[in-house]
Protein backbone atom coordinates (compact mmCIF):
# COMPACT_ATOMS: atom_id res chain seq x y z
CA UNK A 1 0.00 0.00 0.00
CA UNK A 2 1.10 3.72 -1.16
CA UNK A 3 2.09 5.31 2.03
CA UNK A 4 0.26 8.87 2.61
CA UNK A 5 2.56 11.84 1.60
CA UNK A 6 0.83 14.11 4.43
CA UNK A 7 2.73 12.42 7.54
CA UNK A 8 5.74 13.51 9.55
CA UNK A 9 7.46 11.66 12.01
CA UNK A 10 8.75 14.03 15.06
CA UNK A 11 11.64 12.35 16.59
CA UNK A 12 12.26 12.88 20.64
CA UNK A 13 14.82 15.76 19.86
CA UNK A 14 12.20 17.85 17.85
CA UNK A 15 9.73 16.97 20.63
CA UNK A 16 11.77 18.38 23.23
CA UNK A 17 12.62 21.77 21.56
CA UNK A 18 9.72 24.06 22.11
CA UNK A 19 10.44 26.39 19.33
CA UNK A 20 11.22 23.93 16.85
CA UNK A 21 8.66 21.68 17.80
CA UNK A 22 5.56 24.52 17.95
CA UNK A 23 6.91 25.96 14.67
CA UNK A 24 6.24 22.63 12.97
CA UNK A 25 2.82 22.00 14.29
CA UNK A 26 1.57 25.89 13.62
CA UNK A 27 2.99 25.66 10.42
CA UNK A 28 2.55 22.41 9.00
CA UNK A 29 -1.31 22.85 9.23
CA UNK A 30 -1.19 25.48 6.50
CA UNK A 31 0.65 23.03 4.72
CA UNK A 32 -1.63 20.10 4.60
CA UNK A 33 0.89 17.27 6.57
CA UNK A 34 0.06 16.22 9.50
CA UNK A 35 3.39 15.11 12.39
CA UNK A 36 3.00 11.91 15.28
CA UNK A 37 5.24 10.58 16.92
CA UNK A 38 5.36 6.93 18.88
CA UNK A 39 5.65 6.14 22.77
CA UNK A 40 9.54 5.81 22.41
CA UNK A 41 10.02 9.36 20.91
CA UNK A 42 7.19 10.67 23.49
CA UNK A 43 9.12 9.26 26.41
CA UNK A 44 12.54 9.75 25.20
CA UNK A 45 11.47 13.56 25.03
CA UNK A 46 9.56 13.73 28.34
CA UNK A 47 13.20 12.78 29.75
CA UNK A 48 14.78 15.44 28.21
CA UNK A 49 12.28 18.83 28.94
CA UNK A 50 13.47 21.44 31.15
CA UNK A 51 12.94 20.90 34.79
CA UNK A 52 8.80 22.05 35.03
CA UNK A 53 8.17 21.89 31.75
CA UNK A 54 4.62 20.60 30.33
CA UNK A 55 5.23 17.43 29.54
CA UNK A 56 5.14 16.17 25.49
CA UNK A 57 2.60 13.43 27.11
CA UNK A 58 0.42 16.26 28.78
CA UNK A 59 1.09 18.37 25.77
CA UNK A 60 -0.59 15.46 23.09
CA UNK A 61 -3.65 14.16 25.21
CA UNK A 62 -4.80 17.67 26.52
CA UNK A 63 -4.18 20.40 24.19
CA UNK A 64 -3.42 18.50 20.61
CA UNK A 65 -5.82 15.49 21.64
CA UNK A 66 -4.16 13.28 19.54
CA UNK A 67 -3.25 9.59 19.81
CA UNK A 68 0.60 8.47 19.53
CA UNK A 69 1.83 5.98 16.42
CA UNK A 70 1.93 2.41 16.76
CA UNK A 71 5.50 0.87 17.84
CA UNK A 72 6.77 -0.13 14.68
CA UNK A 73 8.29 -3.98 14.60
CA UNK A 74 11.32 -5.75 14.20
CA UNK A 75 14.34 -2.58 14.66
CA UNK A 76 16.89 -4.64 14.53
CA UNK A 77 16.18 -4.67 10.99
CA UNK A 78 18.23 -1.55 10.77
CA UNK A 79 21.89 -2.48 11.24
CA UNK A 80 23.47 0.48 10.04
CA UNK A 81 21.52 2.69 12.35
CA UNK A 82 22.50 2.26 16.51
CA UNK A 83 20.78 1.87 19.38
CA UNK A 84 17.42 3.54 20.62
CA UNK A 85 17.68 4.99 17.01
CA UNK A 86 16.31 1.76 15.45
CA UNK A 87 13.22 1.96 17.25
CA UNK A 88 12.59 5.34 16.32
CA UNK A 89 13.21 4.52 12.19
CA UNK A 90 10.82 1.54 12.41
CA UNK A 91 8.28 3.56 14.81
CA UNK A 92 8.37 6.09 11.68
CA UNK A 93 7.44 3.29 9.11
CA UNK A 94 4.86 2.10 11.40
CA UNK A 95 3.27 5.34 11.23
CA UNK A 96 3.24 5.59 7.43
CA UNK A 97 5.55 8.78 7.26
CA UNK A 98 7.32 9.57 4.93
CA UNK A 99 9.66 11.76 6.97
CA UNK A 100 11.50 11.89 9.79
CA UNK A 101 12.18 14.91 11.40
CA UNK A 102 15.34 15.03 13.50
CA UNK A 103 18.08 17.04 14.70
CA UNK A 104 20.50 14.18 14.45
CA UNK A 105 20.21 13.02 10.94
CA UNK A 106 23.86 11.21 10.93
CA UNK A 107 22.51 8.62 13.09
CA UNK A 108 20.32 7.24 10.97
CA UNK A 109 22.05 4.81 8.32
CA UNK A 110 21.01 6.26 4.67
CA UNK A 111 20.74 2.72 3.42
CA UNK A 112 18.63 1.76 6.50
CA UNK A 113 16.52 5.11 4.97
CA UNK A 114 16.58 4.20 1.62
CA UNK A 115 15.78 0.36 2.32
CA UNK A 116 12.07 1.87 3.44
CA UNK A 117 12.02 4.83 1.64
CA UNK A 118 11.94 7.50 4.10
CA UNK A 119 14.13 10.52 4.76
CA UNK A 120 15.59 12.02 7.97
CA UNK A 121 15.35 15.68 7.50
CA UNK A 122 16.57 18.55 9.99
CA UNK A 123 13.93 20.27 11.19
CA UNK A 124 15.07 23.53 9.89
CA UNK A 125 15.67 22.58 6.13
CA UNK A 126 12.25 20.79 6.19
CA UNK A 127 10.69 23.93 7.26
CA UNK A 128 12.25 26.06 5.26
CA UNK A 129 12.14 23.69 1.87
CA UNK A 130 8.22 23.06 2.31
CA UNK A 131 6.55 26.06 4.03
CA UNK A 132 4.98 28.40 2.29
CA UNK A 133 4.79 32.22 2.76
CA UNK A 134 1.27 31.68 4.27
CA UNK A 135 2.44 28.76 6.64
CA UNK A 136 5.55 31.02 7.84
CA UNK A 137 3.57 33.75 8.36
CA UNK A 138 0.99 32.01 10.16
CA UNK A 139 3.11 30.56 12.38
CA UNK A 140 5.20 34.12 13.20
CA UNK A 141 1.27 35.44 13.96
CA UNK A 142 0.70 32.77 16.01
CA UNK A 143 3.41 32.82 18.25
CA UNK A 144 3.63 36.70 18.62
CA UNK A 145 -0.65 37.20 19.24
CA UNK A 146 -0.35 33.93 22.15
CA UNK A 147 2.88 34.58 24.03
CA UNK A 148 2.33 36.47 27.09
CA UNK A 149 6.07 37.51 26.66
CA UNK A 150 6.25 38.42 23.23
CA UNK A 151 8.57 40.64 20.92
CA UNK A 152 6.59 43.46 19.98
CA UNK A 153 6.54 42.62 16.37
CA UNK A 154 6.22 39.71 14.13
CA UNK A 155 9.85 41.03 12.30
CA UNK A 156 11.48 40.76 15.71
CA UNK A 157 9.90 37.37 16.18
CA UNK A 158 11.79 36.65 12.82
CA UNK A 159 14.82 37.21 13.75
CA UNK A 160 14.89 35.64 17.02
CA UNK A 161 13.39 32.58 15.29
CA UNK A 162 16.93 33.17 12.66
CA UNK A 163 19.37 32.06 15.51
CA UNK A 164 17.82 28.47 15.86
CA UNK A 165 16.32 28.30 12.50
CA UNK A 166 19.04 30.24 9.31
CA UNK A 167 17.94 28.22 6.85
CA UNK A 168 13.99 29.17 7.55
CA UNK A 169 15.20 32.71 7.98
CA UNK A 170 16.89 33.32 4.85
CA UNK A 171 13.63 31.49 3.17
CA UNK A 172 11.38 33.96 4.52
CA UNK A 173 13.66 37.23 4.55
CA UNK A 174 11.66 38.60 1.73
CA UNK A 175 8.75 38.65 4.03
CA UNK A 176 10.24 40.68 6.93
CA UNK A 177 12.81 42.91 4.16
CA UNK A 178 15.64 44.47 6.28
CA UNK A 179 15.20 42.32 9.53
CA UNK A 180 18.90 41.36 10.08
CA UNK A 181 19.70 37.85 11.22
CA UNK A 182 21.23 37.51 15.27
CA UNK A 183 24.42 37.13 15.42
CA UNK A 184 24.72 34.32 18.08
CA UNK A 185 23.69 31.48 16.16
CA UNK A 186 22.75 27.96 17.03
CA UNK A 187 25.66 25.66 14.97
CA UNK A 188 24.28 23.85 12.22
CA UNK A 189 24.49 19.81 12.57
CA UNK A 190 27.35 18.86 9.56
CA UNK A 191 24.01 16.46 7.92
CA UNK A 192 20.52 17.70 7.61
CA UNK A 193 19.40 15.15 5.20
CA UNK A 194 19.79 11.31 4.67
CA UNK A 195 17.39 8.94 2.55
CA UNK A 196 15.84 8.31 -0.53
CA UNK A 197 12.80 11.20 -1.01
CA UNK A 198 12.51 14.26 -2.14
CA UNK A 199 11.92 17.18 0.50
CA UNK A 200 9.29 18.99 -1.61
CA UNK A 201 7.53 16.42 -4.23
CA UNK A 202 7.87 13.61 -1.52
CA UNK A 203 8.36 11.17 -4.43
CA UNK A 204 11.03 8.49 -3.55
CA UNK A 205 13.68 7.82 -5.58
CA UNK A 206 16.56 5.26 -6.39
CA UNK A 207 19.43 7.38 -6.39
CA UNK A 208 19.86 9.89 -3.22
CA UNK A 209 22.99 11.67 -5.12
CA UNK A 210 20.69 13.10 -7.37
CA UNK A 211 19.00 15.71 -4.90
CA UNK A 212 20.89 18.43 -3.93
CA UNK A 213 19.90 19.25 0.06
CA UNK A 214 17.18 16.56 -0.14
CA UNK A 215 15.51 18.24 -2.89
CA UNK A 216 14.96 17.63 -6.57
CA UNK A 217 16.99 20.03 -8.87
CA UNK A 218 13.76 21.06 -10.53
CA UNK A 219 11.50 21.02 -7.79
CA UNK A 220 13.52 24.17 -5.88
CA UNK B 1 -14.59 25.47 -20.80
CA UNK B 2 -11.30 26.12 -18.23
CA UNK B 3 -11.58 24.39 -15.50
CA UNK B 4 -13.24 27.18 -12.42
CA UNK B 5 -11.08 29.35 -10.62
CA UNK B 6 -11.66 28.91 -6.74
CA UNK B 7 -10.69 32.02 -5.00
CA UNK B 8 -10.69 32.33 -1.27
CA UNK B 9 -11.92 35.87 -0.20
CA UNK B 10 -10.37 35.63 3.10
CA UNK B 11 -6.89 34.39 1.78
CA UNK B 12 -5.93 36.72 -1.66
CA UNK B 13 -2.47 37.27 -2.08
CA UNK B 14 -1.00 40.07 -4.64
CA UNK B 15 -1.63 38.02 -7.37
CA UNK B 16 -4.96 36.72 -6.95
CA UNK B 17 -6.38 40.02 -8.84
CA UNK B 18 -4.10 39.61 -11.83
CA UNK B 19 -4.91 35.55 -11.53
CA UNK B 20 -8.84 36.64 -12.21
CA UNK B 21 -7.95 39.23 -14.73
CA UNK B 22 -5.96 36.42 -16.76
CA UNK B 23 -9.13 34.08 -16.22
CA UNK B 24 -11.56 36.21 -17.69
CA UNK B 25 -9.49 37.49 -20.56
CA UNK B 26 -8.92 33.64 -20.98
CA UNK B 27 -12.75 33.16 -21.08
CA UNK B 28 -13.14 36.51 -23.26
CA UNK B 29 -10.79 35.08 -26.29
CA UNK B 30 -12.37 31.95 -26.30
CA UNK B 31 -15.75 32.88 -26.63
CA UNK B 32 -16.94 32.04 -23.32
CA UNK B 33 -18.61 34.50 -20.58
CA UNK B 34 -17.90 34.29 -16.64
CA UNK B 35 -19.95 33.58 -14.06
CA UNK B 36 -19.29 34.30 -10.63
CA UNK B 37 -20.76 32.97 -7.09
CA UNK B 38 -20.07 32.02 -3.83
CA UNK B 39 -20.58 29.40 -1.45
CA UNK B 40 -20.11 28.27 2.22
CA UNK B 41 -17.40 25.42 2.23
CA UNK B 42 -18.00 22.68 4.57
CA UNK B 43 -16.01 19.72 6.46
CA UNK B 44 -17.18 16.39 7.20
CA UNK B 45 -16.24 15.67 10.39
CA UNK B 46 -13.77 12.65 8.71
CA UNK B 47 -11.95 15.43 7.07
CA UNK B 48 -11.56 17.54 9.77
CA UNK B 49 -10.28 14.53 11.81
CA UNK B 50 -7.88 13.67 8.68
CA UNK B 51 -6.55 17.35 8.78
CA UNK B 52 -5.91 17.59 12.38
CA UNK B 53 -4.32 14.07 12.48
CA UNK B 54 -6.93 13.70 15.17
CA UNK B 55 -9.96 10.91 15.52
CA UNK B 56 -12.94 10.97 14.83
CA UNK B 57 -14.27 10.53 18.14
CA UNK B 58 -11.91 13.54 18.63
CA UNK B 59 -14.05 15.64 16.53
CA UNK B 60 -17.25 13.97 17.74
CA UNK B 61 -16.71 15.15 20.99
CA UNK B 62 -15.96 19.21 20.48
CA UNK B 63 -19.09 19.30 18.33
CA UNK B 64 -21.34 17.90 21.00
CA UNK B 65 -19.27 19.80 23.59
CA UNK B 66 -19.60 23.17 21.63
CA UNK B 67 -16.20 23.63 20.83
CA UNK B 68 -17.12 23.12 17.14
CA UNK B 69 -20.11 24.39 15.97
CA UNK B 70 -21.61 22.22 13.13
CA UNK B 71 -24.82 21.93 11.49
CA UNK B 72 -26.32 18.72 10.99
CA UNK B 73 -28.16 17.82 7.72
CA UNK B 74 -29.43 14.48 8.40
CA UNK B 75 -28.10 12.38 10.82
CA UNK B 76 -24.41 13.89 9.54
CA UNK B 77 -22.67 17.17 10.89
CA UNK B 78 -20.99 19.53 8.77
CA UNK B 79 -18.62 22.00 9.55
CA UNK B 80 -18.22 25.64 7.91
CA UNK B 81 -14.59 25.89 6.95
CA UNK B 82 -14.65 29.15 8.59
CA UNK B 83 -15.77 27.40 11.91
CA UNK B 84 -12.52 24.86 11.35
CA UNK B 85 -10.39 27.18 10.79
CA UNK B 86 -11.31 29.31 13.90
CA UNK B 87 -11.02 25.73 15.82
CA UNK B 88 -7.42 24.88 14.67
CA UNK B 89 -6.27 28.20 15.30
CA UNK B 90 -7.40 28.24 19.00
CA UNK B 91 -5.95 24.84 19.43
CA UNK B 92 -2.84 26.04 18.02
CA UNK B 93 -2.34 29.24 20.46
CA UNK B 94 -3.78 26.70 23.30
CA UNK B 95 -0.50 24.58 22.44
CA UNK B 96 1.60 27.93 22.61
CA UNK B 97 -0.25 29.64 25.93
CA UNK B 98 0.35 26.15 27.39
CA UNK B 99 3.79 26.23 26.59
CA UNK B 100 4.70 29.78 26.33
CA UNK B 101 7.58 29.49 29.32
CA UNK B 102 9.53 26.85 27.92
CA UNK B 103 8.81 28.52 24.54
CA UNK B 104 10.50 31.95 25.39
CA UNK B 105 13.26 30.27 27.49
CA UNK B 106 14.25 28.59 24.51
CA UNK B 107 14.02 31.75 21.84
CA UNK B 108 15.95 33.90 24.20
CA UNK B 109 18.76 31.17 25.74
CA UNK B 110 17.39 31.11 28.97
Amino acid sequence: MARSTRTIFLDANVLAAPVTRTLLLVGIEAIDVVATWSQHAEAEANRNLRSRAMSVTDLRTTVLESDLSPTGESPTRFTGTTGADRQILADAIAAEAVFLITTDVDDFAEADLVSVKIAAVNPDLFMASRFTDAAYQRALTQLVSSLSNPPKTVAQMHALIGRKHPRLFERFAHLNPGTALETTREREPRVLYRGARCIICARSIKRPESLTLGCHRECL
Amino acid sequence: MRDALRVDPAAMSSTTWDEIRDFIAAAEAAGEVVEIASRQEFLTPAQAAARLGVSRATIARRIASGDIHASKVGSHHKIPLREFERFRDERMAKLIRATSEEIEADLYGA
